[in-house]
Order: C-alpha cells, then sequence, then structure tokens
C-alpha cells in the first residue's frame, strides 16, 4: 500500500490520480477492513446548541441526512434539494441549481456551511449560487428552516439551509479511515469520482478528500440535446485539535472549481470559478453550570468567477467576457448560558462582502472588406462593500407541556462602492447616491404543545429583515432575473421585511407512521422587484435582451401555501413517504407596461397578480421494500406535478404543463464496508421541464428536465 | 387552529384579478406611419429603374436610419419632445413593424404649429454600444471613425458611364477631417457631426383629448440627390462614409427629404376583456 501510494502521487493529474487510487483501494482496502475497527471516542462533543433541535420542531425544518445521497444519481446539491417539500429550483444548465424555498429566492435565502461560514458567488446571473461551491459528496446533513426562525447564524429573511460538511471526528486509539466513490449516469455520461481519508487519534484528527465530476450534454425525453456539459474538481482538507476534554480547535479548508460549465438559459458560459473556502472554530462546552458554553468562528471564502459568449452565436458580433472577484469574510462569537431548562444563546457575528468585475465587450464590423474592432469595458460592480454587524440572542424553555423558543436579532448593514456610473435623468435620479445604512430588528417566537398522546401543535410567528444584497445594489446592466432584461441596480433599496406566521400539526400513529402538516402565510413589506426603465434613459448592454430593468421596492406582496408529509415507521420492512406542498404568491399592485406592434405604448396596473417564478402545487409518493435484512432495497418513486397556470401576468411569465415522472432505485449494501446503488431516473423518458427552469437564450422554449438516466454508485468505506 | 390559516389563504386567493385604467389627462396619443416614396411612388427594392437628377440609374436594396428627439411645437409655444420612454427610433424598409412608431408619450391636447425630429442621433446619445441588439446594432459606426451609429444606410447600385452596376453605400454618419489627401484613419484630426434637424412642412395640426392621430411620414428618396446640391454617383463612388465633403452635401440635400401627409384621425378606445388585455380599434 504504501508502495502504490508513492507511485500514484508521481502522477500530476488529479483524475488520473483519483481514478487509480479508487481502483487500488478497492483492491487493496479489504486488507484494512478487517484490520481495523472504527472506534470513535465515549464522549461525542457536540455542535453548538442547537436551539431549534429537531425533536422539539417547532419551526418548519427539514433535516436530510447524508444516507439520502447514496441511493440517487446527485451531481448537484441545488438538484437533490428540490426533492424536499416546497424547495424548487432554477435550472440554468446541468448544474449549479439555485434553490428556491417556499417561494424565496436568491438572497431571501440565506445558505451558510458549517452554522456560519458564507460565500458570495462571483456570478451576476448566479451560476454559482452558494450551494454550487459545496460538492454533495462532502455533506453530511443540511437543514431547510422555512421562514425567518433561525436567526444565530445571520440575518435571515426568507429561509435559511443549513449545510453541515463532513468534519474529522477524534478516535480513541490511532485510526485510519477510507472512503472511495465512483458514480456513473448514462444520458450525459457523466462520471463523479470521490475519495476520502479520516483518521487521528484522541486529540489530533484530520479528514482530506478530492473528487471530480465530468457531466456532457444531456438529451431530453423529447430528443432534444441540451448544452450542459460541466466539469467540477475539489478538496478539503480539515484538521481538528483536542485541547482538553471540553475545548476543541478546528480549521478547514475547501477548494472548489468548476470549468467550461455551459448554460444554455443563459447569455454566457462559465469558463472558470475558482472557490477557496477556510474557516477557523474553537468551541468550549460544558464549562459551568450557568455559563455553558463558547463558540468563535471565523472564516474566509473567495470566488474569481470568469464567463464568456464564446461559444454562442452572438459572438459573432459582439464577443462578451466578464470576471467577477467575490470575498467574504467574517466571524461569530456565541455564549450559551443555562438555568434549570431554560437556555438562552447570545451572540455578536459580523459579515463583510466585497465584489469587483468587469465586462469586455469586443463588438467587429466588416464595412467594405476591412474589418473594425471597437473595444468596451464596463463595470459589472466597482469595489463593492457590504458590511453587516449583528447581535441577537435565543431563548429555550418548556412551560408544563409547551416547549416555547424566541429569538431577538438586531443588524447593522452599511454599503458602498467606488462606482463612478451615475444616472441621473430630467431630475430623476436612478443610481447616483452609492452609500447606504440600516439598522435592522429581526425575531421570531414559536410554541410546540401536546395536545393529546403523539399529537403536537406547532405555531411560530417571526420578522425577518433582509439589507439589499450587493446585486440588487449595484448590478450594472446583466440580465440576473429570469425575464431576459439587463438589471440595474439601485443603491437607495429599502431592506426587505418578512412577517410570518406557521401552524403545523404533527401526529403518530403508532404502527402506521407519522403526518405532518405546515401552513404559512408571509407578508413581505418593501419586497424586491424589478421594474422596467425606458430606453430613453439607459439601453441593455446585453444581446438578445428586451430592455433594463431596475431593482425596486414593491409597498407589500404575500406569499402563502402549506406542505404535507406522511413517513411509515422505520422499523418497518416496507416504507412509504408521502409529500405534497404548494406556494402562493400575490402581487397586489403590480404594473404591466402595454405593447403594441413591438412596442411599448402604455402602462396599467393588475391588481393582485401572481407572483413571478413561484412553483406549482407538487406531490411525491415514495414505496420500499427492505430485503435480507435491510440489506437489498428497492425503490419506486413517483413524482407528480401541477401545471402552473397561475402566472404573473405583468411580468409575462409563461404557463407551465404540469407532468409526472417515475424513478426506480436499487440499494444493496452487502457489508458495511461496500455498498452499490443503481436505478432508472425518468424512466418513460418524458419530456418535461419545471416551472422555474429558465429559457434557451434567444427562444421561448424553456430548458428541459433530462431524459431518462441510467445510474450506478459504488462506495466503498473502511 | 390549521383551519384559520386555511380560511386566510382562501379570502387571499379568492381575490379577484382586476385592472386599473390610468388618471385621465388631457391629452392624445401621435403614430407616425413611415412610408419610403421614390418619385412620388411606394419605393420598389431592387428595381434598377430610378433615375437621378445626375441621370444615374439606380436601384435601391436597403433603406435603414434613425430619426430621434421629435418635438412638437405647440401654438402657444411650448414643446413636447417624445422621450418618456424612447427617444431614438430605428426605422427599416424592410422590418415592417419599424414602420409604424406608436408613442409612448402621452400629447397633451392642444393646437401645434410643427413637428421636428433630428435625422440621426445628436452627438450627446450617439455612443458607441448602446444598441447591442439586431437591428440596431448593426448600424454600428466604427469607433476609429468617429464611433456610434450610422445615421443612414441606403445601399444599392447604380449604372457608371460604362454601363457596369456598381454597388453603392450611401451611408451617413460621423464625418472625419483627414490630413492631406488620403482617407487613411491615422491621418484623421477631427470628426464632424453630421446629424441635423428637419423640420416638417405643413405640420400644424390639433388633438383633442383622447384622440389618436396617424401621420404619414415619408421619406423621399430621390430628394437625397438634389437640392441643393446634385449628387453623381459617378463622381462621388459607391461609398461616401470616409469622404466627409460627399457626407456634407447628403447633409445638406436632407432639408427636404421628409414631408408629411394624409393625417388619420382615430381614438383609442381601451376594452378589457375576459383576459384583461388592451384591444385597440379604431373609430
Amino acid at each position: 500500500m504504501k508502495d502504490a501510494m508513492i507511485n500514484i502521487t508521481a502522477k500530476p493529474s488529479v483524475r488520473c490520480f483519483i481514478c487509480r487510487l479508487a481502483v487500488l483501494s478497492f483492491i487493496f482496502l479489504p486488507c484494512f477492513v478487517f484490520a481495523q475497527e472504527r472506534r470513535h471516542i465515549d464522549t461525542v462533543i457536540l455542535s453548538e446548541v442547537e436551539v431549534y433541535a429537531k425533536k422539539v420542531s417547532i419551526y418548519p425544518i427539514e433535516p436530510i441526512l447524508i444516507k439520502d445521497f447514496n441511493f440517487q444519481p446527485v451531481h448537484d446539491l441545488g438538484d437533490f434539494l428540490r426533492q424536499q417539500p416546497n424547495v424548487s429550483g432554477i435550472r440554468k444548465g446541468g448544474v449549479a441549481i439555485d434553490p428556491v424555498v417556499r417561494g424565496f429566492k436568491y438572497s431571501q435565502v440565506s445558505v451558510l456551511l458549517n452554522n456560519g461560514v458564507k460565500i458570495e458567488g462571483g456570478c451576476p446571473n448566479r451560476m454559482d449560487p452558494v450551494v454550487s461551491h459545496v460538492e454533495n459528496e462532502e455533506i453530511s446533513k443540511i437543514e431547510v428552516i422555512k421562514g425567518p426562525y433561525v436567526l444565530k447564524y445571520g440575518p435571515v429573511m426568507g429561509a435559511l439551509i443549513n449545510i453541515q460538511t463532513t468534519q474529522p471526528e477524534s478516535f480513541t486509539q490511532p485510526s485510519i479511515h477510507g472512503k472511495v466513490l465512483f458514480g456513473f449516469e448514462s444520458n450525459w455520461n457523466g462520471q463523479r469520482e470521490h475519495i476520502e481519508l479520516s483518521g487521528g487519534n484522541k486529540d489530533v484528527y484530520f479528514r482530506a478528500s478530492a473528487g471530480y465530476k465530468g457531466y456532457g450534454s444531456y438529451t431530453a425525453g423529447n430528443g432534444e440535446l441540451f448544452s450542459t456539459s460541466f466539469r467540477k474538481s475539489y478538496a478539503t482538507v480539515d484538521a481538528g485539535f483536542r485541547i482538553n476534554e471540553n475545548h476543541r480547535f478546528m480549521i478547514n479548508y475547501t477548494y472548489d472549481q468548476g470549468n467550461n460549465v455551459q448554460f444554455p438559459a443563459l447569455p454566457m458560459d462559465e469558463q472558470l470559478d475558482r472557490t477557496n473556502i477556510t474557516s477557523l472554530n474553537y468551541e468550549a462546552l460544558n464549562l459551568g453550570k450557568t455559563f455553558n458554553s463558547l463558540q468563535v468562528q471565523g472564516y474566509f471564502s473567495s470566488v474569481h468567477h470568469v464567463m464568456d459568449n464564446f461559444n454562442r452565436p452572438s459572438a459573432q458580433t459582439m464577443q462578451a467576457v466578464t470576471t467577477v472577484d467575490a470575498w467574504n469574510a467574517g466571524g461569530k462569537l456565541v455564549g450559551s448560558w443555562k438555568a434549570g431548562d431554560k437556555t438562552i444563546l447570545t451572540g455578536i457575528d459580523f459579515e463583510h462582502i466585497y465584489k469587483d468585475g468587469q465586462k469586455q465587450m469586443t463588438m467587429k464590423m466588416v464595412m467594405a472588406g476591412d474589418t473594425f474592432t471597437s473595444v468596451k469595458f464596463a463595470n459589472v460592480f466597482n469595489r463593492a462593500l457590504w458590511n453587516n454587524a449583528g447581535l441577537f440572542s435565543e431563548f429555550q424553555s418548556r412551560f408544563g407541556t409547551i416547549d416555547f423558543t424566541a429569538a431577538l436579532r438586531l443588524d447593522y448593514n452599511q454599503s458602498n462602492s467606488a462606482d463612478t456610473f451615475k444616472l441621473v435623468k430630467d431630475g430623476v435620479s436612478w443610481f447616483d447616491n452609492l452609500n447606504s445604512n440600516y439598522l435592522n430588528f429581526s425575531f421570531n417566537a414559536g410554541i410546540k404543545k401536546k395536545l393529546v398522546q403523539e399529537f403536537y401543535l406547532t405555531a411560530s410567528l417571526g420578522l425577518g429583515t433582509r439589507s439589499p444584497s450587493i446585486l440588487e445594489r449595484y448590478i450594472k446592466l446583466m440580465p440576473v432575473q429570469f425575464d431576459s432584461y439587463d438589471y440595474l441596480g439601485d443603491p437607495q433599496l429599502k431592506p426587505e421585511q418578512n412577517y410570518q406566521f406557521d401552524l403545523g400539526l404533527d401526529y403518530y400513529l403508532p404502527g402506521l407512521g407519522s403526518l405532518t402538516a405546515n401552513g404559512f402565510l408571509s407578508l413581505v413589506h418593501n419586497y424586491i422587484l424589478g421594474k422596467i426603465i425606458p430606453p430613453s434613459v439607459i439601453k441593455p448592454s446585453t444581446q438578445g435582451v428586451l430592455g433594463v430593468k431596475q431593482f425596486s421596492n414593491v409597498d407589500l406582496v404575500w406569499l402563502t401555501g402549506f406542505e404535507f408529509s406522511f413517513q411509515s415507521p422505520s422499523q418497518k420492512k416496507w416504507g412509504i413517504m408521502a409529500t405534497a406542498a404548494a406556494t402562493f404568491g400575490t402581487n397586489p399592485a403590480a404594473v404591466k407596461y402595454l405593447i403594441a406592434n413591438g412596442q411599448v405604448t402604455g402602462e396599467e396596473t393588475v391588481n393582485n397578480d401572481p407572483l413571478p417564478e413561484i412553483p406549482p402545487l407538487e406531490g411525491s409518493v415514495q414505496f420500499l421494500y427492505k430485503f435480507l435484512k435491510q440489506k437489498l432495497v428497492p425503490r419506486v418513486i413517483i413524482r407528480l406535478v401541477n401545471a402552473q397556470n397561475r402566472v404573473s401576468e405583468a411580468y409575462g411569465e409563461q404557463k407551465t404543463p404540469g407532468f409526472v415522472t417515475a424513478a426506480f432505485a436499487l440499494s444493496y449494501a452487502p457489508c458495511q464496508y461496500f455498498s452499490v446503488s443503481a436505478g432508472v431516473e425518468n424512466i418513460l423518458d418524458n419530456p418535461y421541464y419545471e416551472h422555474l427552469n429558465r429559457r434557451i437564450v434567444g427562444s421561448s422554449e424553456k430548458l428541459y428536465e433530462p431524459g431518462r438516466v441510467l445510474y450506478i454508485n459504488l462506495m466503498m468505506q473502511f | 387552529m390549521a383551519l384559520v390559516l386555511i380560511i386566510i389563504t382562501g379570502i387571499l386567493l379568492s381575490c379577484n384579478k382586476k385592472t386599473e385604467e390610468p388618471a385621465a389627462v388631457p391629452s392624445g396619443k401621435v403614430i407616425f406611419s413611415i412610408q419610403h416614396m421614390v418619385n412620388g411612388t411606394p419605393l420598389h427594392e431592387n428595381d434598377l429603374s430610378y433615375t437621378n437628377e445626375a441621370g444615374n440609374q439606380y436601384l435601391i436594396s436597403d433603406v435603414k436610419y434613425f430619426i430621434s428627439d421629435i418635438t412638437f411645437y405647440k401654438h402657444d409655444g411650448s414643446t413636447t419632445l417624445i422621450h418618456q420612454w424612447k427617444d431614438i427610433f430605428y426605422i427599416e424598409e424592410d422590418i415592417p413593424a419599424t414602420k409604424t412608431i406608436q408613442f409612448f408619450d402621452p400629447l397633451p391636447a392642444g393646437a401645434y404649429d410643427s413637428i421636428n425630429f433630428i435625422f440621426g442621433i445628436s452627438e450627446s446619445k450617439n455612443k458607441s454600444f448602446m444598441f447591442v441588439n439586431p437591428p440596431e446594432v448593426n448600424m454600428a459606426w466604427p469607433e476609429v471613425l468617429g464611433g456610434g451609429y450610422h445615421y443612414m444606410m441606403i445601399d444599392g447600385k447604380w449604372k457608371d458611364t460604362a454601363g457596369i452596376t456598381q454597388p453603392f453605400n450611401f451611408h451617413l454618419g460621423i464625418g472625419q477631417l483627414y490630413h492631406g489627401n488620403t482617407s487613411n484613419t491615422d491621418s484623421i484630426y477631427a470628426f464632424v457631426q453630421n446629424y441635423f434637424t428637419v423640420s416638417l412642412p405643413g405640420s400644424a395640426f390639433t388633438i383633442q383629448d383622447g384622440e389618436t392621430k396617424t401621420f404619414n411620414l415619408q421619406m423621399n428618396i430621390e430628394s437625397w440627390f438634389k437640392s441643393p446640391h446634385t449628387f453623381d454617383f459617378n463622381h462621388w463612388g459607391g461609398a461616401i462614409m470616409q469622404n466627409q465633403n460627399a457626407m456634407q452635401m447628403v447633409k445638406e440635400n436632407g432639408w427636404d427629404v421628409f414631408s408629411i401627409s394624409g393625417k388619420k384621425h382615430c381614438r383609442l378606445v381601451k376594452v378589457i376583456n375576459d383576459s384583461k388585455r388592451e384591444v385597440l380599434s379604431r373609430q
């Protein structure tokens, strides 16, 4: 084994390295499988106090564990998250699907790693949403909190997605463990490879991993080929140090890179996206009877993003290259106090974002046999800054049969930019004063009451306030939304405020399973939407767009909806899981522009217009049966999605037909060291697209989902 | 309690969609219907049957140009500049949609003396890269020749003195002044703005509140080649975009190229049907 390792490290190609190591691992690892036993220390060091712990579940939370990845062809986290009720995604290509939770999207959904590490995507078109900077092979758990109900990780307005990456663990005896994964998907000849080593002893422990994904273009059920190929590679190194029984220190580093990622529904493709994430964590637990714990976290993440239109027909007349650098740095200090069954958690946090980017446009003209070239440089962002300092506190207690939690958060947000671009016309200031400061307040409170045996009622109320993002404040002429318009930021946008109420019922029927039903109502003040700017004020700079819109505040919109789920008891051999969810969004007074003969001739107000980009009602049913003492598990998954006819008239949104898809999966784990899963996605090869899928650039056709995909995943671990 | 939420949801979703009419203002709407004429008859493209004042037999294959800053002069001295939505309008013979301009801007009711516009684009507005989409992007004027966009492209052919049919690009845009007798771009020492203002003769009219008026705006192409200067292709050749003397002549010929006639009167009637869409009908 030692010789083999020396030989392999001599090879420069990461991909070749992983492939060879995987093969060798399959050959040699069984030797170690029986020689070592996975023995972790008896004292499990928990992460910081989770006020919203799953057991309480006062707030609507979707916990997702790593095991859910294993029997599926998961190549993208955003794609995987779409399986959760009321979680959808915006597809623009084969990867980097942008999550939408209960109709909240983009910066309305806070996405973070390991309880606080944040990443600022570089691409204004969201080719690289936060979830695209983390590979699913690195993840151990995800929590989706639907609402402004967890305030200790930073400002949250619509929803929070907290991604827990796999962390190194301490061992009672010096140990080393490994994991090798290989996955293949037909249709687009996608393959993914992942290798992981972890080990250490009681006081020093580590984890290192690396992986590669390469996918081609996929064919939809109608036989149409979409240019969706991508390549991704990544590596992670983590080290943990146990200072003593109750103190530990952890350092994490992740590198993630995307190359030649194609987005047929965007005007450009991603040439390069390079991400570095570093974090330091210190935790002190069980410190005393009153002051219980202390956590300190610091992080820095950087993204270098390059995109171009070189592979598009538009490049024949005008080539465009956009380069953006985005940094996010921050940290937090959190302490917790206990008094009986009461817990108070208090802390401060800080987040700093820097964003700078430029677009280069080259126009080629051939006149009388001569070729003339004109080049223009334009700032997409010009050293834009976004700073947020927060003070927060959470309280948890039990009063009789009622579990109670409450939280408060105060944020000071400041933003500025070095832009020299100004847009003031006829006395109207469209883009002028660049500095803005806000003091934001958020709160929530929730209860869970046991009504009768195994029957719970939950209710929660919250206000989540979100300051406008750098993109919403400072973007200059990029088509960053669904509607084929270039967007202009507004530095003076006001923060969005989400007043949300949730009501839920949890009922466990002994021997039959558990039922959960949730309903919610969100009233959003100062909702941020695009508003058309006349071409006499500013003209678009992106080929194929219809005009320019500027982000602006809408006084009030509302969203409402529900989630329902049923799960059979896990101890049964058979299993059924069913979910249903829907969201409805309404803009009470939307502005619609009247178009005649291809020209805007006037405007009118549409009352109670549906909000754009709201997914339709959908449900899913999963059947499984556990053979051979749960070693062999076949599953059938059926997904039913209603047509979305409730579309925004003011925004010219298109209706989407409903569809049904079926999938089959078979997982086999003969022992704890080896598992294989295989299956078929979209068995019937249905041509379909989700409502949130973007249109193909230059057409009114939506980007279809992949047709039938056969896949296999092999995993070996010791 | 779950019923409470369902009821609230139901109430919110049950609200009927309605459309609101914009507040009534005493104003009308104006439409320009554009026609390209040669010697008083509609243009027939690629027809080598036209003869200009210099005696050149010619055909026209393309007519493309910009007009901008359309201004209505009222009898009381006030003016209305068309710019609330668009201020630069592209017109192309082969794209019918560009030959009907329906203005977003309402025109205050009253009596008007005249209509003016800029042929081409003024210096302050004619910036490179401001148009990125076809067809306007195809009017780009090379940066080295002054940048921005062509004011006009009339392409065609003429029969030279030897009877050979030669192509011409009768293009107007920013002119250049060269050192010496060369048209080498390295010799450019200054640029000349060749856009000009067109005042439409006989364009007085009155518009009532709620009225829509359609004007027939005609470009008389033969006028580009005469009055005050006789433009001879055999003298100037087929390409003039690097010849300021030729473009100056074209610019000075442009004063009477446009005429306005055939005002049609109609009323804009807004009908909100079941699908809440606007229907325009003429009365």
